[in-house]
Order: C-alpha cells, then sequence, then structure tokens
C-alpha cells in the first residue's frame, strides 16, 4: 500500500470536511477570543485589544475557577463509574437468551431519548423534598425519616445532578457494550465451556479482553460528553446553590452571556478543551499500544 | 439460540427483566401522567400516582395545533442529518480501520477533539458561517451543526466494528473478481449492519434532541422542531410542567416506536453478523 | 505520530482561514440585501419578544403589531419570540453575527448593561420631541436612561406584594403581617403538616435577586451600601425563615413560577411574588380566597421595580422602528395592552384611567409600584445579582453565618462596581 495516495484519505475526505468547516472555525474563533479583550461593545467590530495572557491569568486567580474544575471532575468521575457499572452489569443480564431481553433492552433506552431539558426539570421534581417522589418513596418505606433537599444543600447538589445522568447514561452505555458482547466470537466461550472454565473466568479471561476495545470507546464518549456537560447543571441548577454545581461549562456561560466577557469565557472553554485534548491523546496513545500488540 | 421450551431460569430472568425496566422507566411514567394533570395537582403533597383530574388540556387546544408541524420539521432535521452522518462517518470508518495510514492517529484525534467544545461556545462562529453560506432560518442550518454531533460520533463508533470484521472474506471477494465497492456493500456491510444501526440511530437522537442549535438559527416559528417548541411551556416567570411534558411524550413516543422496531433490524443484523 | 501533528494542524489552520477569510466580505453583500428589500419601499423590521406568543398577552401583542402592519403600508414588523432565559445568548451571537432585532425587549435591570455596551440607540433626542415623558411612573423611566441619555421607553412596569392566602389565616385568627416579627410569628402559626408559612424565590442570579432587594432595602441597606450595620438583617431574616423550617429549603432552586405554584396547590400559605401570577393563581386555585398586601417591612416599606422595556438597538431602521415604539408606547395603545393583558402600565395617565385603585388586588400592587426602586441601574447588575445571591446561598445553607456572608457580598460587590 505504499504507493502515491493512500486511497483511504478519499473516504475519510467528506467526513473530515465537514468537521473542519463547522467545528474548525469555531476552534479558532474561540482561542483568538480567549487573547483578547471583548464586550458586546465590541464583539462585532476590528477593535478588540490583544491582552495576551490576561484573561487565563484573571481565570487563574478567579475564586469560582478551582471549584468548578474539581466539580467538573467530580461530576464525570461519578457519573461514568456508574453508568458504567450498571451499564454493563445491565448489558451482561441482557444478553442472557430469554425471550424478552431484547425488547426490554430497547425500552430501556427510553431514558436516553428524552430531550435533556425535559429529563433535567424532571428530574428536579422527582427530587423534590416536597413534591418529589425520590424522597416520598424511601420514607414510604422507612429508610430515610427526613426527605433530602437533594438539589438545595451544597453537599448533595451534585449528587443529585449525577443521579440524574447516571439515568441518563446508562442505557447508551448498555446498548454499545450489548452490541459489543453479541459481536464476541460465540466459538470462543464454547472452547471455553468445554475446558470447564467457570462463569467468572469466562467474564475475566474472554469478555474483558475482547470487549476492550467497545469498553474503551464507552469510557471515551462518556468522558467526553460528561465533561463538557452545561444543559443538566445550566437548568436543574443554574451552578449553585453557593457554587457548589459550578462546572466548567456552565462558569464560561455565565461570563460570556451573564457578565458578557467574551474573553474570560472564551479562555474557561479554552481550558476545557486543552483537558479533553490531553485525555483523547492518552486514549489514542493506548489503542495505538493495543493494535501494534494485538 | 436453542430456546424453544420456557425453562423455570428463563421465566425468572423474564420476571426480573421487566421489574428492572419498570423501575427504571418509573421517571418516564411520571412524565407522561404528569402531562395529564392540571398546574396545582403537580404540586400536591404527598404527590399523586394518577391524575385525579385527567386532563386533556396540555394536548388540546392552540398547543396541539402546533404539535403537528413540529414533529415534522423535527423529523426533517434528524433524518438529514443522520443520512449525512451515515454518508460521511461510514466511509471514514471504514478508512481508518482497513488502510494503513500515517495519520490515521492524528484524524482520530481530530475525530475526538472536535466533539469537545460545548455548544454555546460554537454558537456564535457557527451562526456566523451560517450566515455567510445564507442558510440560517432554513432547516439546513440545524441540520448541518447536528452533523458535527454526529459524524464523530459514527466514526468512533463504527471504527472497531470494522476492525473486527475479517479482511479474509473481503479479499477473497476480491479475488473471486468483485469490485472494491461490491465487496464492500456485499460482504463488509452486513458485517458491520448492527454497527451502523447504532450509529444512525444515535445520529438520529442527536439531531432529534437538538434545542440550542434550532433556537439559535431559526427565527422562524413555523419551522421550530419540537424541543424548540418546548420553549412555548416556559414563560418568564416559570414553568408549565403540564404542558412541558406533553411536548416531552410526543417528543419520545415516535423516537420508541422507532426504536422498537429498529430492536428487530439490531437482532437481523447481529445473527446475520454471526454466520461466518 | 509525532512531529507532523503539528504540521497537520497547521494545514488545517490554513485551510479553516482559507474558508473563512472570502466569506468576511460577503457579510457585507448580506446587508446590502437588506437594503434592496427597503428600497422597494417596505422597511423591513424585526422585534424581539419574550411575551410568549401562546399566551394571552403574547397574542394581544401579536394582534397589535399586525394592526400596526396595516396601519402603516410601508413598514412590515415581524414578530420574534425569544425566551426570556435565552436573550443574552441570542444578542451576544446576533451582535457577532449580524442580524439584531430592530426593536429589542428589554428586562429593566439588564438596561443599563445593553445601554453601556453600546448596541442601543440614543433616542434622547426623540424622545424630549415626543414629550410624553411627564406621564411616566418615575422609576420605569429612570431605568431606561444610563449616563444621562435615553435608550428606551418603559413598556411594562410591576412590583413584588405578598400574597396571602386568606383562608388559612382566617381558620388561625391570624392578621395579615405588616412586619417581619409579625411575618415571623404568622409563618409559625400557619406551618403545619404539608402547608408552610411562607414561600419567596432566593434563586441563584437576577431573578432570586429581585425577591431578596426588598428585605435588604426595607433595612434601609442597599446593594451598594452592605456595609450599613443592619445589612446583615435581611440575610438572617430569610435564612432564619429556612431554618425554622416556615419555608422550604427547595426555594433556593425555585424561580417565581414554581413558588406561585407552591402558593396554588396549599403548599404555602404566604408568598411574595408579582402581579403577573395573579392569573395564573386564579385559574389554578380557582376557589381560594386570596389577598394582597405589601412586603411586611422590618424599619420601611419596600419593593423592587419590575417590568419590561423596549429598546431599539443601531441599525438602518432606526426612524421606522421608532415610529412603531412611539406608537405602542401612546396613550390609547398602553392601555389597550394593560388592559387587555392585565398588566400594569408604566404611563401615570392609563393606570389612573384603567380605575384600578378600586381594585382589592392590584390597588396594593399601584401602591407597591409607586414606592418600588429600581434595580441598580448598573451596567454589572448580573454580577451584581450573582455575587449577593452567592452569599444568601451560603448564609440559607450554612457555609457562612448571615453576618459573614454580608461583609463578604459587601467586598464582592465593591470589587464589582470599582
Amino acid at each position: 500500500m505504499k504507493r502515491k495516495l493512500n486511497p483511504g484519505y478519499i473516504y475519510i475526505f467528506p467526513a473530515v470536511l465537514i468537521m473542519v468547516l463547522l467545528i474548525g472555525y469555531p476552534l479558532i474563533y474561540n482561542i483568538s477570543l480567549s487573547f483578547k479583550d471583548v464586550t458586546l461593545a465590541n464583539l462585532a467590530g476590528n477593535d478588540q485589544p490583544f491582552v495576551g495572557f490576561q484573561n487565563y491569568i484573571e481565570l487563574f486567580n478567579h475564586e469560582l475557577f478551582p471549584v468548578a474544575l474539581k466539580n467538573t471532575f467530580l461530576f464525570t468521575i461519578g457519573s461514568i463509574a456508574f453508568q458504567f457499572i450498571i451499564g454493563f452489569a445491565l448489558a451482561l443480564f441482557f444478553s442472557m437468551n430469554f425471550k424478552l431481553a431484547n425488547f426490554l433492552r430497547g425500552l430501556m433506552m427510553v431514558s436516553w431519548l428524552v430531550p435533556l431539558t425535559v429529563t433535567a426539570m424532571l428530574f428536579q421534581f422527582l427530587l423534590s423534598p416536597s413534591v418529589g417522589l425520590l424522597n416520598h418513596i424511601p420514607i414510604y418505606f422507612g429508610w430515610i425519616e427526613e426527605p433530602i433537599a437533594w438539589l438545595s444543600l451544597p453537599e448533595y447538589a451534585m449528587w443529585g445532578i449525577i443521579i440524574t445522568n447516571i439515568w441518563i447514561g446508562v442505557p447508551f452505555n448498555m446498548l454499545l457494550l450489548a452490541t459489543g458482547l453479541n459481536n464476541l466470537p460465540k466459538d470462543v466461550y464454547e472452547a471455553a465451556a468445554i475446558d470447564g472454565a467457570t462463569w467468572i473466568q469466562r467474564f475475566r479471561h474472554i469478555t474483558l479482553p475482547l470487549l476492550k476495545p467497545v469498553i474503551m470507546i464507552v469510557m471515551m464518549l462518556g468522558f467526553i460528553y460528561t465533561f463538557k456537560v452545561f444543559d443538566l447543571v445550566y437548568v436543574m441548577t443554574g451552578g449553585g446553590p453557593a457554587n457548589s454545581t459550578q462546572v466548567l461549562s456552565t462558569l464560561s456561560y455565565q461570563f460570556s452571556f451573564q457578565n458578557f466577557d467574551f474573553g474570560l469565557g472564551a479562555s474557561v472553554a479554552n481550558i476545557l478543551f486543552v483537558i479533553l485534548l490531553i485525555i483523547s491523546i492518552i486514549y489514542i496513545k493506548m489503542t495505538d499500544e493495543d493494535e501494534v500488540a494485538s | 439460540m436453542k430456546h424453544t421450551f420456557i425453562t423455570k431460569k428463563s421465566f425468572w430472568l423474564n420476571v426480573i427483566g421487566v421489574i428492572i425496566a419498570l423501575v427504571y422507566l418509573f421517571p418516564i411514567y411520571w412524565m407522561v401522567i404528569t402531562s395529564f394533570k392540571t398546574q396545582s395537582e403537580i404540586f400536591q403533597v404527598p404527590p399523586t400516582l394518577f391524575p385525579k383530574d385527567f386532563s386533556l388540556a396540555s394536548y388540546t387546544g392552540q398547543l396541539g395545533a402546533q404539535l403537528f408541524g413540529m414533529v415534522g420539521n423535527s423529523f426533517i432535521i434528524a433524518f438529514s442529518a443522520m443520512v449525512i452522518v451515515l454518508l460521511t462517518a461510514v466511509p471514514a470508518a471504514y478508512a481508518l480501520a482497513r488502510y494503513r495510514m500515517k495519520l490515521t492517529g492524528i484524524i482520530m484525534l481530530f475525530f475526538l477533539v472536535t466533539q469537545m467544545l460545548p455548544a454555546t461556545v460554537v454558537l456564535a462562529p457557527l451562526f456566523i458561517s451560517f450566515e455567510q453560506l445564507n442558510v440560517l432560518n432554513t432547516y439546513i442550518a440545524p441540520i448541518l451543526a447536528t452533523t458535527t454531533l454526529g459524524i464523530p460520533f459514527s466514526v468512533l463508533i463504527l471504527r472497531p466494528y470494522f476492525l473486527s470484521a475479517p479482511v479474509a472474506l473481503e479479499e477473497a471477494a476480491l479475488i473471486d473478481g468483485a469490485s472494491k465497492f461490491r465487496a464492500f456493500f456485499t460482504i463488509i456491510l452486513p458485517i458491520v449492519r448492527p454497527g451502523i444501526f447504532v450509529a444512525g440511530a444515535i445520529s438520529f437522537l442527536f439531531a432529534w434532541g437538538d434545542l440550542i442549535f434550532s433556537l439559535t438559527f431559526i427565527r422562524d416559528q413555523s419551522l421550530w422542531p419540537l424541543t424548540a417548541g418546548m420553549y412555548n411551556a416556559i414563560g418568564q416567570y416559570g414553568v408549565q410542567y403540564n404542558f412541558l411534558m406533553a411536548f416531552a411524550t410526543i417528543s419520545v413516543i415516535p423516537v420508541v416506536v422507532i426504536f422498537l422496531s429498529l430492536q428487530q433490524h439490531l437482532v437481523k443484523g447481529l445473527t446475520a453478523g454471526s454466520v461466518k | 505520530m509525532k512531529k507532523w501533528h503539528w504540521s497537520l494542524l497547521a494545514l488545517f489552520s490554513i485551510l479553516i482561514l482559507a474558508a473563512c477569510n472570502p466569506g468576511d466580505g460577503s457579510n457585507e453583500n448580506d446587508s446590502t440585501e437588506d437594503n434592496e428589500s427597503a428600497a422597494e419601499g417596505v422597511a423591513e423590521l424585526t422585534f424581539w419578544s419574550y411575551v410568549n406568543p401562546n399566551q394571552h398577552d403574547g397574542q394581544l401583542l401579536m394582534d397589535m403589531v399586525d394592526e400596526f402592519n396595516e396601519a402603516n403600508e410601508n413598514i412590515e414588523i415581524t414578530y420574534e419570540y425569544i425566551p426570556h432565559g435565552e436573550i443574552d445568548q441570542q444578542v451576544s451571537v446576533a451582535v457577532a453575527g449580524g442580524g439584531l432585532p430592530d426593536i429589542l425587549m428589554i428586562d429593566n435591570p439588564d438596561h443599563a448593561r445593553y445601554a453601556s455596551m453600546n448596541v442601543l440607540e440614543d433616542i434622547t433626542d426623540k424622545v424630549q420631541e415626543w414629550g410624553e415623558e411627564a406621564q411616566y411612573f418615575e422609576g420605569p423611566w429612570a431605568s431606561t436612561i444610563y449616563e444621562g441619555k435615553n435608550y428606551g421607553v418603559p413598556f411594562t412596569t410591576n412590583a413584588l406584594a405578598l400574597f396571602v392566602n386568606n383562608d388559612m389565616l382566617n381558620e388561625k385568627g391570624i392578621e395579615v403581617p405588616t412586619t417581619w416579627d409579625e411575618l415571623t410569628t404568622a409563618s409559625q402559626q400557619l406551618t403545619e403538616g404539608n402547608t408552610l408559612g411562607f414561600s419567596m424565590s432566593a434563586i441563584s442570579g437576577p431573578e432570586g435577586m429581585f425577591q431578596f432587594l426588598p428585605f435588604l432595602l426595607s433595612t434601609g441597606a442597599n446593594y451598594d451600601q452592605l456595609d450599613d450595620p443592619n445589612a446583615y438583617r435581611a440575610m438572617e431574616f430569610v435564612t432564619n425563615m429556612v431554618d425554622e423550617g416556615y419555608m422550604s429549603r427547595e426555594t433556593l432552586n425555585w424561580g417565581q413560577g414554581e413558588v406561585a405554584s407552591q402558593f396554588t396547590a396549599g403548599n404555602a400559605a404566604m408568598m411574595v411574588n408579582g402581579p403577573w401570577m395573579l392569573p395564573q393563581v386564579r385559574n389554578d386555585a380557582p376557589d381560594m380566597d386570596f389577598s394582597i398586601a405589601l412586603i411586611p417591612k422590618d424599619s420601611e416599606y419596600a419593593s423592587v421595580l419590575g417590568g419590561e422595556n423596549l429598546a431599539l438597538p443601531k441599525g438602518d431602521h432606526v426612524e421606522e422602528a421608532w415610529t412603531f415604539l412611539s406608537w405602542l408606547s401612546s396613550k390609547e395603545q398602553a392601555m389597550r395592552f394593560s388592559e387587555g393583558s392585565g398588566q400594569f402600565s408604566p404611563r401615570v395617565d392609563v393606570s389612573d384611567e384603567l380605575g384600578w385603585e378600586g381594585d382589592p388586588h392590584l390597588s396594593v400592587f399601584l401602591e407597591a409600584i409607586d414606592n418600588a426602586q429600581p434595580r441598580g441601574p448598573h451596567p454589572a447588575w448580573n454580577e451584581i445579582a450573582e455575587a449577593i445571591q452567592n452569599q444568601v446561598h451560603n448564609s440559607i445553607t450554612g457555609i457562612s453565618t448571615p453576618e459573614e456572608a454580608t461583609e463578604q457580598a459587601h467586598q464582592d460587590v465593591i470589587e464589582i462596581i470599582e
């Protein structure tokens, strides 16, 4: 395959072109914005003073930056861990052959289909201490005595949003892992069964290694989509109470669209971007080694 | 695939499965039931599990009349976006899996990177681009904007499927004299079909669930999709939950139908893929 | 995959720049296209409003726009609904990419911010020529002025007051409270089972600040006088209401709409809210007997002005936009909208003529409006509101004491103002 132009590039070209045109430009725009002092007054004109790293310096000294950074990681790791574990467990359960398995698995996807804004409001409702069912049910069963004001207490609010996000993300994890499971070669399992391998042995030595590429993709995409979360937090708590749910994307939004400090808002978005970029590079490295190894 | 009799085990599996699904989907029940409540019953303590006054008010009247057009708009946007995504992402994923290219790593990175900016950050620059392309206030703007969610996602999802498809089969077809394209369509595509269903369905949903792009790029309310229409239930001083949930219910129904019917295709695709 | 990472990035950047540069020129072409359609004799204007066209008042406003279009054959105004929470973002996008409306509805505390950003037309001369200023309430009018110049005309006005569920108060033989002490005592007596005595929105940002400010003003302090020795009392009051369980902790996430729903569902015996909630309260709780009172006071009665202003963003059609704005603000049209929507007009002559002083509910709101103070006006009002509400949250959730929270709020506000 060492000829002039690798034909693979032709196949890739349309997809790359669309993305370069539609996302490449916003990317560059945003990077340049972060080095300027831009408010609504000069957002359109050419009169945008270059201020070097001043926005970044201001950001690093801003009291909310470390808070938002910590919250973003807490939200991401909390969400992904539970989404993955529950999603995997359910994928395994529904991969057992029983009549309703496919139907029920499809049905559960519904939680992923509801528009995000609606889910956010729905859970705001369900988590409410006065009318929220997620409080009334445990009280009814005597698990808790007092309703928990999930979204109104700084120590719980983030978990309220994480619970919501887990509910949204589990079916996605389940679907991808389930299709991955279904694609595993059946003969290996049959051979293992003949060799007398237990269920756990088969899971550890066959399922997990074979599923690794799919697991990596699920984790990776999960990380990206969770890390840049906006709608959920914006609708459910707006970053409050007392900034306990302030994440990088809501902070960026607040700087840009509430304070009209677009340079500062862009710098937050870029930090978010750089973090995701670093994680992606690590991921690519890992999959590269993987492919070389296999 | 050899369960012709219902064993005790599979009976209990069915029961457990149903219970899991019911518990999991309870919030959906709540969404639907809320759409049939009156605004003050929604806030009653303790909450009612079933509406006392079963009210259809959220579905009838002015809002109901708009719903029809909005469902249509949502379909046009979501379906077009899905088609564009599949047409571009399938070949790209294929190439990234099959061809040993120097740039594979960087292109993968590029696709990962392009989905990392929160939507609010890309809004203004995209608006400028669309203004120049003269596609504001048309379906094209939200269609293009939502493909940027679907394309990288689908490429990344599809690549492992192509990786796991046996190269030998394709090569055998080529030796038999099939063209590259025929080999692709007759040999490779059926094997990766489940992956394509997943990618297509999820790209459809990305576009279906989009709110912010439509709201920003379309001013003409007659072109609004369902999600943007939900904003009619959100007033300046509060939310009319019953209307909002009615919109949500309507927005979910068609998608559920699609998904459940797709489930059958998924199974077929899977069995086809496993016959080697 | 190492060195050519960078070369590829560079390549992408070049591609992007190449793709975008010719576009910048075509932007100007777009605006000439707009002019061409104007040359045909009909000026096409857009009006961004957050009055929902699916609701009664939005429908009325759209009808009025249609009527104006029919009467003025060389002006065509398109009514575009922008959800309230989206206005800032949509204006930003429009400033960056073009497509600002010709007439823009602005929540009055945001007016100074927009004016300071140089996006609004200075209409001082037009307003003077129009000569209707004397007909307006002072507060709403002041909110349209920035650095001595007029940047708009008030469209509606309102202020907060106390809604009281009479049935609940009568049952316990409680008088309508007029002071904070009475409010606390009444709330205590009314709190029983699922019903809490009192409710107000304490959501973060400007909406919560709108509700907190009357309490702050009542102590004699203001947003820029948080070092006033009594300022902490407002913080202490709301914190105490939550701590004692007279007010739900959820108020930290409730907007004013949710608070009203709590009231109509019978979960709150009293609430602070605005006159725009009257139709909803009557509709959702048709059997409830309720009355309106001024917000109980600490040292003085206080309320805060709310309401919508209309401004003209800079553009090619300012003259036509002004024709519309002055028509919509005329006594006749203002009266029609006020009567049809139930919202208060900022015009004194309209309020007088509608005879709302005789209405037991509306008259109290009128009194509140008369005494109400504008928010700010300050171009950084959003940031100020954000900072103060943050401290309200800190105090209610027990992160800081009311005194500490007030002190911190004072420092944060000073930093923003200076």
